[in-house]
């Protein structure tokens, strides 16, 4: 093992959460339940939060990047001679005049 | 909202646009929801591609930009052109992405396929894909071709 490795104690893993007492008062309202195991749930909630945040993130940019794409389609469309008479058809109130 | 987030799971999906970052960002987001991801600035780059990485392996579902650079080919014909090269596989779903109104709709026959306007949320992008990979979903209140969420034009 690295020196570096055996100067660093705090990178193994912490001690275990310890067990999380009710008050008596609160052990009536609970009734059974005086001791939550966080574990498994921690666990879960670590392994569930990465990927939904990898799909939060890739969402976002794709919308951003898909909007700017938009914009920049629309800007070269307005950019070509005669567009908007080649993009919109007239209107009855326009071939009344 | 999802209609199943594992539909698209292990799908093989190609993607061609002409813009990168778009490549990227679709990509990363069809990643994201656990499909296979083959990405192409071409539909001659996505055969390429297809061949090498893939062994030839028939794609479940082509995403296509309409506008693609040059102005040569259009996504309607790279579509047609990549569904071509798979013998008997015209019934490859696709999806056409638009930024403009003047893209055609094809909704049915065997060059169908299935056209989504921009700007694209992440949602109605899934939407469509399942739409596409499930068409006994496509009804009456679930149109082949959505709604666009802002009108281009005179009404």
């Amino acid at each position: 093992m690295g020196p570096s490795l055996e100067k660093a104690p705090e990178l193994g893993f912490p001690d275990p959460i310890p067990e999380i007492s009710v008050p008596s008062g609160f052990s009536r309202l609970l009734g059974r339940v005086q001791r939550v195991d966080l574990w498994p749930a921690l666990t879960l909630l670590l392994m569930a939060n990465p990927q939904r945040e990898i799909e939060q993130r890739a969402k976002a940019v794709f919308e951003r990047c898909l909007a700017l794409d938009l914009a920049a389609n629309v800007t070269d469309d307005a950019a070509k001679p005669r567009a908007q008479k080649l993009q919109f058809p007239p209107r009855a109130f326009e071939q009344g005049q | 909202m999802k209609a199943d987030p594992t539909a698209l799971v292990a799908k093989l999906v190609v993607v061609i646009d002409d813009n990168s970052l778009i490549l990227e960002a679709t990509g990363g987001l069809l990643r994201s929801w656990g499909c296979c991801v083959l990405t192409a600035e071409s539909c001659d780059d996505a055969l390429v591609r297809l061949a090498e990485t893939e062994a030839g392996r028939r794609p479940d579902l082509i995403v296509c930009d309409y506008q693609l650079s040059g102005g040569r080919l259009t996504g309607v014909d790279a579509i047609e052109k990549l569904r071509s090269a798979f013998c008997g596989a015209s019934e490859i779903p696709a999806l056409l992405v638009s930024g403009t109104a003047s893209a055609p709709h094809c909704e049915v026959g065997s060059g169908a396929y299935q056209l989504l306007y921009k700007p694209v949320h992440a949602e109605r992008f899934h939407a469509a894909l399942v739409r596409c990979l499930c068409p006994a979903t496509v009804g009456p209140g679930n149109p082949t071709v959505l709604p666009q969420p802002q009108q281009w034009g005179p009404a």
